[in-house]
């Protein structure tokens, strides 16, 4: 069993870099569609209404498989990684979209005045105003983002990519030590996100006294 | 358009609704009994006993850390390794439970903290008993404040089931990928199989805000 330890380590490191890229990802397009979602223009509002609504109902599975073997049907032909990488954004993006427009909404409406009357435009307001407030807000909802990510990122072993529960099944039918096993794996889950857990409740406490909500 | 035309088939439809079949018996069992692991262990967490609380406690804290995906897999492997032989829909029933359990214990647990410590403090110094406030006085205002993040729940739940295409269980997603191998339409057939998936999800969150808007009228 031993001599496995590094495949554990090597498939925890992966799980961990699909989950920042992702998050990177996730935050990118969450981002853009939650302020769609608050946009004075109904066309952005109602597309990321449909999105949001699309991806929520969906089960990540179908997505991972929707890009790594139906888009290479339409000639977009990705990689493992890459695929698992854009099928976990675009699930994750839908989360961020729904934290973002709960941090938008956070934002003391006096403040968008002020920066409107002291000639800042509209676009200008949420770049520097309402943006970093919003973000700052939705902070703990994207650490659970984050922590979902982390959990979801187990199925792209599915299309291929090498990540801990490919490598813990696989590990598992040489040795057949199941419990061993799958208790390494899970004391590598627990190490990434309990610390996440922990954290989230921090920043909503820290959240909670100096934003009084 | 051509990938749609084996949907034309009667057949076909038949096909999935077999799977389909299977996918709705796995989400109603995974639903119905982690309702049951969930008010237990919440309420072992809020028994007021050390003993109960910490193990429950630390068992939902270690559920909702890992996948779902693990779990699934312990149980299916784990199972088949000291000699009891689970057939797929059993082993997601009883991996889905145990997850959406824990998590569900935990928006009990945050339900029922929520409601204000000074009226706990209030019905105690009363000379109402523990059991007795938290009947009377805590679960009449937490129940309207599970409902919404339960049915979330259930839909994650629903979508979990999809899972089981990956260890055997013949449901909707698998049935899928059989129709996209022989058709060679991955595109056309995944998009009905999501068109599926969330018409599901969207009715169940149609339902809950039904149900919100009624329990919050007579609960709160």
């Amino acid at each position: 069993m031993i001599e496995t330890l590094p495949r554990f380590g090597y498939g925890l490191l992966e799980t961990v870099r699909l989950a920042v890229v992702s998050l990177a990802g996730s935050i990118a397009i969450g981002t853009c569609v939650g302020l769609a979602r608050v946009a004075p223009a109904r066309v952005f509002r109602i597309g990321a209404l449909v999105y949001i609504e699309a991806i929520r109902n969906l089960p990540p599975l179908l997505l991972l498989f929707f890009v790594f073997f139906a888009l290479p049907r339409r000639g977009i032909v990705l990689d493992s990684f890459p695929s698992a990488t854009l099928a976990l954004s675009l699930y994750g993006g839908a989360f961020v979209a729904e934290a973002v427009r709960g941090g938008v909404k956070s934002v003391n409406p006096i403040q968008v005045e002020m920066a409107r009357s002291l000639g800042l435009s509209h676009l200008q307001t949420t770049r520097y105003v309402v943006l970093p407030i919003a973000l700052a807000a939705s902070l703990p909802a994207l650490t659970n983002v984050l922590i979902a990510l982390i959990k979801t990122t187990a199925l792209a072993g599915a299309i291929g990519v090498s990540e801990l529960m490919s490598e813990t099944k696989s590990v598992q039918s040489i040795t057949f030590r199941i419990f061993a096993a799958y208790g390494i794996a899970a004391l590598g889950y627990l190490a990434l996100i309990v610390p996440l857990t922990g954290a989230s409740a921090l920043l909503e406490r820290r959240y909670a006294r100096v934003f009084g909500a | 358009m051509s990938g749609f035309e084996p949907f034309g088939q009667r057949a076909i439809w038949l096909f999935l609704g077999h799977g389909l079949a299977q996918t709705v018996k796995a989400a109603g069992f995974s639903i119905a009994l982690s309702l049951v692991v969930g008010a237990l262990v919440a309420a072992a967490r809020l028994s007021g006993t050390r003993l109960l609380a910490w193990p429950a406690a630390v068992f939902a804290l270690a559920i909702r850390s890992v996948p779902s995906y693990l779990i699934l897999l312990t149980v299916f492997f784990g199972a088949y390794a000291v000699g009891v032989r689970l057939s797929a829909l059993v082993a997601i029933v009883l991996g889905l439970a145990l997850y959406h359990g824990a998590k569900v214990s935990e928006i009990a647990r945050g339900a029922f903290q929520s409601v204000e410590r000074g009226q706990v403090e209030a019905a105690r110094s009363l000379g109402l008993s523990h059991g007795q406030t938290l009947r009377t006085v805590v679960w009449p205002q937490a129940v309207g404040r599970l409902q919404p993040p339960l049915a979330s729940e259930c839909i994650l739940c629903v979508k979990n089931t999809s899972l089981g295409s990956l260890v055997g269980l013949d449901e909707v997603l698998k049935r899928g990928e059989i129709v996209y191998q022989k058709y060679v339409n991955p595109m056309e057939t995944l998009m009905v199989i999501g068109a599926i998936y969330w018409v599901i999800c969207f009715s169940l969150s149609l339902v809950s805000r039904r149900v919100e808007g009624a329990v919050s009228w007579t609960g709160e």
